[in-house]
């Protein structure tokens, strides 16, 4: 074997050849890729004896959806593309998940999926899934590469299509044999990780922009109620200055998606928090009673909005996005202004400075006030019902610490249910990219793998999971991920027994009948994270939570933190399902 | 339920066939028309496409042709959409 391997790579030297494998790999370091993560099989086999002598540095993650995250995560926490790999057959329909939370969530990843050899494609060969059929619905395009000689053209074109307009992941699929097919190697290497996208939208942004802008700027200057509405593309587009900029000329009340938490520094006077069905009443009210919402990189999701035909009843629009899909798809805009926001905040900050005074100072001033009175109320009725340990209590309290003690900064992941919600309203934030969380998706499962990719990212950072128990066991493996690596991501796992947001839901809407929701025979979770050396422990009573964060956040290593709550804690505020956002409930008896 | 007629020029891909119809479907239309042919030496496909689309949310439902122009507007493959006036639906309205 080793002499067959000699054998090979003297035939490739003499000849100044490569294989399609190691010309890949060669390409992706062209633009900047420095990790990867996957796992290996036999269609991707080529592939991983190329990684065997590459410069990249691959993670093995123990399941390919595991992978898959990783790369979200990786490209979430810097403006880096995430790539995943993956073999043939199951290995790339368990990315296809992966692949669905970057579309939602417009994060760029690639993901390469070995193929079975071309001849045998179309003959249900073994492990061979028409993987290109199953990725046209989650990537925002995947490329079929046939021919060694379309490797370099396919890929470059997959980072462009990554990073370009609205962000999104591409699947390139290689056959075994493109893989090990001789190809002359690239003449030099160079880094174009810089270099600007050059697929160029073939419609549609703003034709006049200017003229947008001008109109978006008369709406604003006219407006008495107005509210800013915060989405994750002011974090994907790195516009948060810009925004600061415009907040400063227009100093009005400000909300955020889920995904928006933290493009606005939690700490700015006018920000009333998170909208939506598990907003504040501050965010939500003043939504629905504003004359103008300026829509910034936010698409009208219907957790963020309730019943769509009673949001913001009285507001016109201003949206503004890179979409031109997003534009009228949900609500509509009485001005779109379509465009990069780092182009259009700048000039839209210009164009309200040129332009006269703001409307009327007096009802302005009244608004500012009416808002402010909400936002003090924001966590009035957060109250303790709980005898042990108050998640909400539990989160601001993290966060508070978080702030203080990590240098120089943190990311917080999520997985999915009552644990991100209560994250999202109670962890604070200062930059888009310390939230990381499945928002559009909703993906269970994704909070593990994506810290881990957050952690490899951005090596100097503390990363913290805050999981579930439903969701942690989604995807447990990765903990070997961890321990493998030695990954130091401390995990603070929420443990009420329960699937506790649909249990909630059940409890709320299907009178009582907890269906298959009781999670009370999880295992140990601490003997468990032991068994992959990661030190934990559990806790379950208030006067325990101050020292254990403590020695999890100082801890050098991975870190598992068990905190016990009581199985009937709620999510408060809830915006029912078809219900406008005003209608919120705050107890079960209301 | 209102017909629309689109006419599409997309890159001669294999997958800008599939892409085109899964996303017409997706959008929460039914294709009643569909006719292709290649142009410019094989290197693109011309695609004339009939849809409807069947009622969900009078909301949603409006604009609905628009929000399909320009979902598909966004696929790589396809290189321009042309949105047909519907001449029958305009002879009605008169």
């Amino acid at each position: 074997m080793k002499l067959r391997k000699q054998l090979k790579t003297k035939i490739m030297q003499q000849s100044k050849l490569q294989n399609g494998a190691s010309l890949t790999l060669t390409i992706l370091q062209q633009f900047g890729v420095t990790d990867i993560f996957g796992y290996p099989g036999g269609a991707i086999m080529p592939m991983y004896d190329a990684i065997y002598q590459s410069e990249i540095k691959h993670y093995l993650c123990r399941h390919e959806q595991g992978a898959a995250f990783a790369a979200v995560g990786y490209a979430r926490a810097s403006s880096k593309v995430g790539v995943c790999v993956a073999t043939s057959g199951p290995g790339a329909t368990n990315l296809i998940t992966g692949l669905a939370d970057a579309l939602a969530d417009s994060i760029p990843v690639i993901a390469i999926t070995g193929q079975v050899p071309t001849r045998a494609m179309g003959t249900d060969g073994f492990q061979e899934v028409d993987i290109i059929s199953l990725s046209l619905a989650c990537t925002k395009h995947s490329f079929q590469v046939k021919h060694v000689d379309d490797l370099h053209d396919c890929l470059s074109k997959a980072f462009e299509i990554a990073t370009s307009g609205r962000p999104g992941p591409v699947l390139i699929d290689i056959p075994k044999d493109v893989q090990v097919a001789a190809v002359q190697p690239l003449s030099e290497l160079t880094t174009v990780c810089a270099k600007q996208p050059t697929v160029a939208p073939k419609h549609a942004l703003s034709k006049d922009l200017s003229n947008s802008i001008r109109q978006a700027a008369d709406l604003i200057v006219s407006a008495n109620r107005p509210v800013f509405y915060i989405g994750g593309g002011v974090g994907m587009s790195q516009s948060e200055l810009a925004l600061q900029q415009l907040m400063l000329v227009c100093d009005f009340p400000n909300v955020a998606t889920l995904k928006g938490l933290g493009a606005v520094d939690y700490n700015n006077q006018n920000y009333l928090g998170m909208l939506g069905m598990h907003g504040t009443n501050a965010a939500n009210l003043a939504v629905q009673n504003s004359d103008l919402l300026i829509v910034i990189g936010a698409r009208f999701d219907d957790r963020a909005t309730g019943k769509l035909n009673q949001f913001a009843p009285n507001a016109k629009v201003v949206h503004m996005d890179i979409d031109p899909a997003e534009i009228n798809k949900r609500r509509r805009a009485d001005v779109a202004v379509l465009a990069d926001l780092k182009q259009s905040l700048p000039a839209l900050v210009e164009q309200i400075k040129s332009t006269k005074n703001l409307a009327n100072a007096n009802d302005l001033d009244s608004w500012r006030e009416e808002c402010q009175k909400l936002r003090n109320q924001i966590h009035a009725y957060n109250e303790n019902t709980s005898k042990g340990i108050f998640a909400p209590q539990l989160l601001n309290q993290l966060s508070q610490q978080l702030h203080q003690q990590t240098r120089p900064d943190f990311h917080v992941t999520t997985d999915v249910g009552q644990h991100q919600m209560w994250a999202a309203q109670h962890m604070q934030f200062t930059r888009p990219e310390q939230f990381i969380s499945s928002s559009g998706l909703g993906t269970m499962g994704f909070g593990i793998p994506a810290s881990i990719g957050a952690q490899i990212s951005r090596p100097e950072t503390v990363n913290l999971s805050v999981t579930g128990d439903g969701s942690f066991m989604m995807n447990i493996q990765e903990l070997a991920t961890i321990k493998r690596y030695q990954i130091p991501v401390k995990i603070l796992l929420i443990d009420n027994s329960r699937l506790g947001l649909v249990r909630q839901w059940q409890q709320l809407f299907f009178e009582q009948r907890y269906s298959e929701t009781d999670l009370s025979d999880n295992p140990d979770f601490v003997a468990l994270a032991e068994a992959f050396d990661i030190k934990a422990e559990m806790i379950n009573s208030k006067q325990q939570v101050e020292a254990a964060l403590e020695r999890m956040l100082s801890h050098q290593g991975p870190y598992l933190l068990q905190v016990k709550i009581d199985e009937n804690e709620n999510v408060w505020p809830l915006v029912p399902p078809d219900t406008a956002n005003d209608e919120m409930m705050i107890s079960v008896n209301q | 339920m209102q017909n629309h007629t689109l006419e599409v020029t997309a890159d001669n891909q294999p997958t800008a066939l599939e892409r085109l119809l899964q996303v017409t479907r997706y959008r929460g239309f039914l294709v009643t028309d569909l006719s292709v042919a290649t142009s410019n030496h094989e290197q693109h496909l011309e695609i004339k496409m009939s849809v409807n689309q069947p009622s969900v949310d009078p909301l949603l439902d409006q604009n609905g042709i628009q929000r399909l122009y320009n979902q598909l507007n966004k696929l790589f493959d396809i290189k321009h959409v042309n949105l047909i006036e519907n001449k029958l639906a305009k002879r009605q309205a008169c």
